[in-house]
């Protein structure tokens, strides 16, 4: 205990050098862990928004329709499990969805899209598409053969609401057919390539003109209660699905933002654990000069019979103490920070199109989990003990009888 | 009772191109209860043969025996916990721990032989008390004069009721009146609590008040009087 006080007395003998080392380790957190917090903050923002308005927790087709996604690929019956599916605890609602590519051309343009005919009000607890609705509305109102597109969709094709393009796409026989749709919403998404592709229509309306029935269906999006425990309830719905018929998670299904997930883990740990590296050499630089200023009384106690194991204890809790007192006050900081910016988000309009076009939203609202401030405790826990050692080999070569000597 | 003994005595240093034989085969014994000084020019190897007597240094020949134990077989752990246990230290420069008060410097020898805190407390205090700084119990270092801070000093070294104090020129940085005080207060502990002083000095007025004066040149003993 009273090696832990005066290493703590210690530390403040030289209270500006000190504070020196303590602020570079905050300023240091400060940064590393604000930058964390933004890229945290937009990679789930990605792929919640990818959740909520691309994929949906868990996707059902039949086998091969992802690879070859052709008109003739469809389920045929989907009572026969999507009730029982619908039943589990954690499925929040679930959307069946006629999925082909189409073609779509106004009265200047026409160009390819991928069309989803929907059942709106099964739709709208699966997707957040319905609060994306920048004009008109989410098939509220009464008519036939409506459809939802985009605005980047609409300036390209010189859209309007109300407009009437025409729909071209193969029927349940694979023979072409199509129709005049009245534009009825305009979605925006922060996702540029989602906006360019998807446009929604009925699926009533779509039924009728291609030859499906309502048990028929592409593609089943399922929502989940939350996004925890994704392998064992994949494997629950796989279990009740037919051999015919193959369901995918979120991840599975959009493998790059698996990958962005964890490459993003990946950096944030390069970028603190960098940092950290450099505040090693600070640390030390501190750590030796108030080693060579004691080195009398690091003889002295020596010499009245203190083991070099209780000396070199007393120089990493002087070390510790250091970073520790840094990183609160940077990760204190830096919580304030994210709190901050959290509840408006950090507004990058001027780059909206940038990030736009990487499906990224250009507000940004940083985020940080507890999990992450423990994990940065302990390395810099790490990082004390590792500058600690060349403090403590200087401490080990002095002789105690060069004290007297020196005297 | 013979509390230390050393038996043909060298050390030699082989540091630069010729070596130096800084202490050149002493036998001595020092009893229980002695004052002693140690004397001589600088350069003659005193402060050598103190380190050798409080094993800070090994010698490179002879033995040093320690109240009947050869500190030379010991290995380097038990050396630190013999001179833990045993050898009181006052030095020149007193090496006081500046972040600690006066009564936690007394204390911290005590603390590193594990007596229990009552105790410890109560010995600390009794010790700044009888060096005449019962008042200055929660004043660090830097807050006293030299004089005082030597007091201290000398009560840390003497807490821990060791078999004999080695003082390394303690008055070399002290005023007349500090050196008077200093010394009464040490004279007046070696009485009243029978511990063994051995000083090596250039001071005058400390070997004024020895008992016993060795007077050591070229690393031998040239005269020892008062023995």
């Amino acid at each position: 205990m009273e090696i832990i006080k005066i290493a703590w007395r210690n530390i403040w003998r030289n209270p500006t050098r000190s504070l020196v080392v303590i602020i570079a380790v905050c300023f240091g957190m400060v940064g590393g862990g604000f930058s964390t917090a933004v890229m945290v903050g937009a990679v789930n923002q990605r792929i919640e928004k990818a959740i909520n308005n691309e994929s949906s927790h868990f996707q059902i087709h039949k086998k091969g329709f992802l690879d070859n996604p052709e008109i003739g690929n469809y389920m045929s019956d989907v009572n026969a499990f999507l009730p029982e599916i619908l039943k589990k605890p954690f499925v929040e609602a679930g959307s069946s969805r006629l999925k082909i590519d189409c073609s779509i051309a106004s009265p200047y343009q026409n160009t390819g899209a991928i069309l989803l005919a929907i059942n709106p009000e099964d739709e709208i607890r699966v997707t957040e598409l319905e609060n994306a609705i920048v004009e008109g509305d989410f098939f509220k109102t009464d008519g036939k053969n409506q459809v939802i597109l985009s605005s980047s969709m609409a300036d390209k094709l010189k859209l309007k609401m109300r407009s009437k393009p025409v729909l071209t796409f193969l029927d349940v026989n694979a023979d072409l057919t199509g129709g005049a749709f009245r534009v009825a919403g305009i979605y925006h998404t922060d996702n540029q390539m989602f906006d360019d592709m998807h446009i929604f229509v009925k699926r009533a309306d779509f039924e009728s003109i291609a030859g499906f029935i309502p048990t028929d269906a592409h593609e089943i999006a399922l929502r989940f209660t939350d996004n925890e425990n994704l392998t064992s309830r994949s494997e629950e719905i796989q279990a009740i699905l037919p051999e015919s018929i193959d369901g995918k998670n979120w991840k599975a299904i959009n493998p790059d933002l698996g990958m962005m997930n964890m490459m993003t883990e990946q950096f944030l740990w390069y970028l603190v654990a960098i940092i950290m590296f450099a505040l090693a050499f600070g640390i030390i630089n501190t750590m030796l000069m108030s080693i060579l200023e004691r080195k009398k009384e690091l003889g002295m106690l020596m010499a009245v019979g203190m083991h070099q194991g209780k000396i070199r204890r007393m120089i990493i809790w002087e070390t510790i103490f250091l970073t520790l007192i840094g990183s609160f006050a940077g990760l204190l900081i830096n919580q304030i920070l994210v709190s901050l910016t959290a509840k408006n988000g950090i507004n990058l309009s001027a780059y909206a199109e940038g990030f736009s076009s990487f499906g990224f939203s250009a507000v940004l609202y940083p985020e940080i989990s507890l999990n992450f401030y423990l994990q940065i405790v302990a390395l810099v826990i790490v990082t004390a003990l590792v500058a600690a050692i060349f403090p403590i080999i200087r401490a080990g070569k002095m002789k105690p009888a060069e004290i007297i000597s020196s005297n | 009772m013979k509390i230390i003994e050393t038996q043909n005595l060298h050390k030699i240093y082989n540091g630069s191109e010729i070596p130096v034989h800084a202490v050149n085969g002493i036998d001595l014994s020092i009893e229980q209860g002695e004052f002693t000084a140690i004397v001589g020019p600088s350069g003659s190897g005193k402060t050598t043969f103190l380190n050798l007597l409080g094993g800070l240094d090994k010698p490179s020949e002879g033995e040093v025996i320690i109240d009947g134990i050869n500190i030379g077989e010991l290995s380097n752990k038990q050396i630190i916990n013999f001179r833990l246990k045993n050898i009181g230290f006052v030095f020149q420069a007193y090496n006081l721990i500046p972040v600690l008060t006066a009564k936690e410097n007394v204390e911290f020898i005590m603390q590193m032989q594990k007596w229990n805190k009552k105790e410890r407390e109560q010995r600390a205090i009794e010790m700044l008390e009888a060096v005449g700084l019962g008042d200055r119990l929660k004043s660090r270092p830097g807050k006293m004069s030299g004089g005082q801070q030597q007091r201290v000093a000398v009560a840390r070294a003497l807490a821990s009721r060791p078999k004999f104090i080695l003082a390394d020129e303690p008055t070399a940085n002290l005023d007349s009146a500090s050196t008077e005080n200093l010394l009464s207060i040490m004279e007046e502990l070696n009485r009243k609590e029978n511990i063994t002083f051995v000083f090596s000095t250039h001071d005058q007025r400390v070997v004024n008040k020895a008992r016993r004066i060795i007077t050591i040149e070229d690393g031998k003993i040239k005269e020892d009087k008062g023995q």
